[in-house]
Parts: structure tokens; C-alpha cells; sequence
């Protein structure tokens, strides 16, 4: 069944669609950075490119750098025999990267009648890591276009080759999402979302490793987790037009999969016009979650699948965040600001997560992360 | 408990489908404003999503881009 499917989407779906509407024709420059008090930095500076090429066309094409700076993993990889044979002979607290990513992506968005079709390509790459990604989606119309179907594909194949290790391992990704997007009246419209993720392969990165604590004596030994993993979600959002500059998005999300995780996501967004040119953004996300079947936060003994990433763990998470955006207008007096073409963004992110028992490398339980966006569209 | 009141909360929507009238473009006025567009920036939703997924247990079921004025 999963076969045909996969089939029908390949062969007759090969574009994916976002909505009815072209694209503009625009740059995107964002610089996004990510601090945490596991001594994790994230700098990722993205650019993307749309073009609208006539003919109801529209390609675009995006690059982005990860470069992560990681105290905690130098720290450990230096105390730890097994893992330190990284290559990695700067980074951690000086302010050299421990790694790159690169990622380039270009797609194409066609409209046939009211049918919305695009396809996508991705590629990343890192020194451990590799992969690639084709989705594809299809959006049609319904009744006036007040009911819009949504159907997408996307196939992640990728490598995993850990500096630490002699072997380069696969993991393969299927995803297929159902969408259902309704207005509900003059000011409000509902979307439902379906996903369903299937992954083969190794799950794990390759640097983790668990203590078996004996008495006096331990010995390290390398998780080990399922090989095949069915994830599934379901999703529910509303976004209610409170006053004519107001908005208020209302979501939540029912999460489960064959590793016995489940989860709850609640999460609101507001949206208003401080004016004609500034917009803000308030967003609040709450997030709870099961663990994982084998996940133990200790082990006495050697068992048949083993796992101490936080993410298999039970807890919970906050996210809050702030953005603003300024349109630019000739009546502005500042540069860049002063064309009508030219679109500042900003934004400010909270995130907090407590996991019910501490981190396998860091020992901590609670992990506080602040994210900052600064970037801009200019249309072309 | 949880999938009983999900169950419920889809059934609700299906039904709140089926029994709405239909908004004729020009009633959209409202809804074509970018506020009331699902992931009006889908590249800060990547992002987000990058750095969430990386530490939850969970994906997916996000939603794609697109509501507004029904005609995007």
C-alpha cells in the first residue's frame, strides 16, 4: 500500500505547492544565532532567492550555514578515550567553529489553472553528516477557494559517517502529509494537518555513549536504538481575525510513534499592525512529551536497545518568542528604510526545556536557550 | 483520554465544514490580510522547526503555508 502510494505521488505529483497565490519576486537575508546554557552557539546566516520567470513559473533557490561552536563537546570528548578522536583541534570556548554545514536548496512552484504544483531539491553537508531531499506537493482548490487540499511528499537520504568511527551508515526518511485548509467565515480559517514519517536505518549520531556503572567500575558502550521508527501526527490550527489589525492563531498537535513517545503541543500566536509599516508577532508554545521505551537515564547492565538522548526523554518545554517587522516608506528618512521595496525583520526567542532526568552529557535537566533573528526581504 | 478528545476535536472541525456557508472573494477582506496567512514567512518556520526537532522527540503535523484570502 505505502509502495503505491509513493509511486503516485513520484510519478504524478512532481512539484510541491505552498498556495494558489506566485510567489514575489524577492531576497531573503536572515542572520539567525542560537546560545544555550549547554555552551552550544549556533550562527546560521540563510539566504534565499525567489524569482518569478513568467508563464506562471516561479524557481527560487536558498543557502544556508551552520556553524556551531560547542564547548560541551570538546569538554567531554577530551575526558572521554572513546570519543576524542575528533578532528577537531580548535573550537569549544575560543571563538573558532567546531563545525560547518552547508545546505543548498532550489525548487520550482508551477501554476496549472487553479492547481498549484512545485518541487523542491536539498542538499547538506557536514563533516560527520550528509543528505538529500526531494519533496513534492500538490494544493487544489476547492468550492470558490474556500477549501484547499494539500498532499506532499518528501525523501530524506542520509549518511551518517561520525568522525569517531570507521563506518558510514544510512538513514532514509519518507514523509507524506495530508492538509486540509477551510475558511470558516469572513474572519476566521481552520487547517488540519496529517503527518505520517517513516525513517530507516541508524537513528543516532554516532558520539553518544552510555556508562554501565558496576560498583567502583564502568565500562562505556555505544547506544544502541531501534532501526525503524513510524511517526504520526495529527494537527489542528485556527486563525481568528479579533479586530481589523489583529489576529489571534490558535494550534495543537497530537504526536505518536512505534518508540511509545507521545506528545502534546499547544501553542498561540498574535498578530497585529502596530502601523501601516510596523507589524508585531507574539508567540507562546507548550510542549509535553513521553519517553521513549528502552530510554533509562542509567544502566546496570547491557541491554538490547539502550538510549540516553534527551529528546527520548519525558518532560517539558516553553517556547515564547517576539518579532517585528518594518516595511520601509519614502517618507522614511533612513536608509534602506526609505524604500517601499525593502522589509526589515527582527526577532527574539525564548526556549526552555526540563527533561526528568538530566542530560547524559551535560547533567543538567533543564536546558535554556535564547534564539535572535536579524534579516531582510527586498523585493526585486 | 488524549486521542478520545482529539477524535472529538477533528469530528468537530468535519462537521464545522460541512454546515459553513461559502465566502465569496469579495468577503475576504479580513482573510487577505498577511496576518491571517498560516506561516506567512516559511522560512522562519524552518528554522524554528530546525532547532526544535533537533530537541523533541516529536515532528510533523506543522501545517504548510497557506490560508489568507482562500486564494493563497
Amino acid at each position: 500500500m505505502d509502495k503505491k502510494i509513493l509511486v503516485f505521488l513520484i510519478f504524478f505529483i512532481p512539484f510541491v505547492a505552498y498556495s494558489q497565490t506566485e510567489p514575489a519576486d524577492e531576497i531573503e537575508f536572515d542572520i539567525n544565532t542560537y546560545f544555550d546554557n549547554f555552551r552550544l552557539n549556533v550562527y546560521y546566516p540563510y539566504l534565499n532567492v525567489t524569482k518569478n520567470l513568467g508563464n506562471n513559473t516561479t524557481i527560487n533557490g536558498s543557502y544556508l550555514v551552520d556553524a556551531i561552536s560547542s564547548a560541551s563537546m570538546k569538554m567531554i570528548f577530551r575526558v572521554d578515550g572513546i570519543t576524542s578522536a575528533t578532528n577537531n583541534k580548535t573550537g569549544g570556548s575560543d571563538n573558532t567553529p567546531d563545525e560547518l554545514r552547508h545546505q543548498l536548496s532550489l525548487g520550482i512552484t508551477k501554476i496549472f489553472s487553479e492547481i498549484s504544483v512545485s518541487a523542491n531539491g536539498m542538499y547538506s553537508i557536514e563533516h560527520d553528516y550528509s543528505s538529500k531531499t526531494f519533496a513534492a506537493n500538490l494544493s487544489i482548490p476547492f468550492a470558490k477557494k474556500n477549501t484547499i487540499l494539500q498532499l506532499g511528499y518528501a525523501g530524506n537520504w542520509d549518511k551518517v559517517f561520525p568522525q569517531v568511527r570507521t563506518w558510514t551508515k544510512d538513514r532514509n526518511t519518507t514523509t507524506i502529509n495530508l492538509g486540509l485548509t477551510q475558511i470558516l467565515s469572513k474572519n476566521i480559517i481552520s487547517q488540519l494537518d496529517f503527518s505520517f514519517i517513516n525513517m530507516d536505518g541508524y537513528m543516532l549520531d554516532g558520539y553518544q555513549v552510555i556508562r554501565i556503572i558496576n560498583g567502583s567500575s564502568f565500562r562505556v558502550l555505544e547506544p544502541v536504538e531501534p532501526d525503524k521508527r513510524v511517526r504520526k501526527s495529527v494537527g489542528l490550527r485556527t486563525n481568528i481575525g479579533i479586530s481589523k489589525n489583529s489576529s489571534l492563531q490558535l494550534g495543537y498537535r497530537y504526536y505518536w510513534d512505534t518508540w511509545d513517545i507521545k506528545s502534546n503541543t499547544i501553542d498561540v500566536e498574535f498578530k497585529t499592525h502596530l502601523s501601516t509599516m510596523v507589524n508585531m508577532t507574539l508567540g507562546l508554545r507548550q510542549y509535553f512529551q513521553t519517553k521513549a521505551y528502552f530510554f533509562k537515564s542509567e544502566y546496570l547492565t547491557p541491554e538490547p536497545f539502550m538510549g540516553v538522548d534527551s529528546k527520548l526523554n519525558s518532560g517539558y518545554t516553553n517556547d515564547v518568542s517576539i518579532g517585528f517587522t518594518f516595511k520601509g516608506d519614502k517618507s522614511i528618512n533612513f536608509p534602506l528604510l526609505s524604500s517601499d521595496k525593502f522589509t526589515l525583520i527582527t526577532n527574539f526567542g525564548f526556549y526552555h526545556r526540563h527533561t526528568d532526568s538530566p542530560d547524559w552529557i551535560m547533567r543538567l535537566s533543564d536546558l535554556y536557550a535564547y534564539l535572535f533573528t536579524l534579516g531582510f526581504k527586498f523585493s526585486i | 483520554m488524549i486521542r478520545k478528545l482529539l477524535f472529538v476535536l477533528i469530528f468537530l472541525f468535519l462537521v464545522s465544514i460541512t454546515g459553513c456557508t461559502i465566502v465569496q472573494p469579495w468577503e475576504r477582506e479580513r482573510l487577505a490580510d498577511p496576518n491571517m496567512i498560516f506561516d506567512e514567512n516559511p522560512i522562519q518556520k524552518g528554522i524554528k522547526e530546525h532547532y526544535i526537532n533537533i530537541r523533541e522527540g516529536s515532528e510533523g503535523g506543522n501545517g504548510s503555508q497557506g490560508g489568507g484570502c482562500g486564494c493563497g
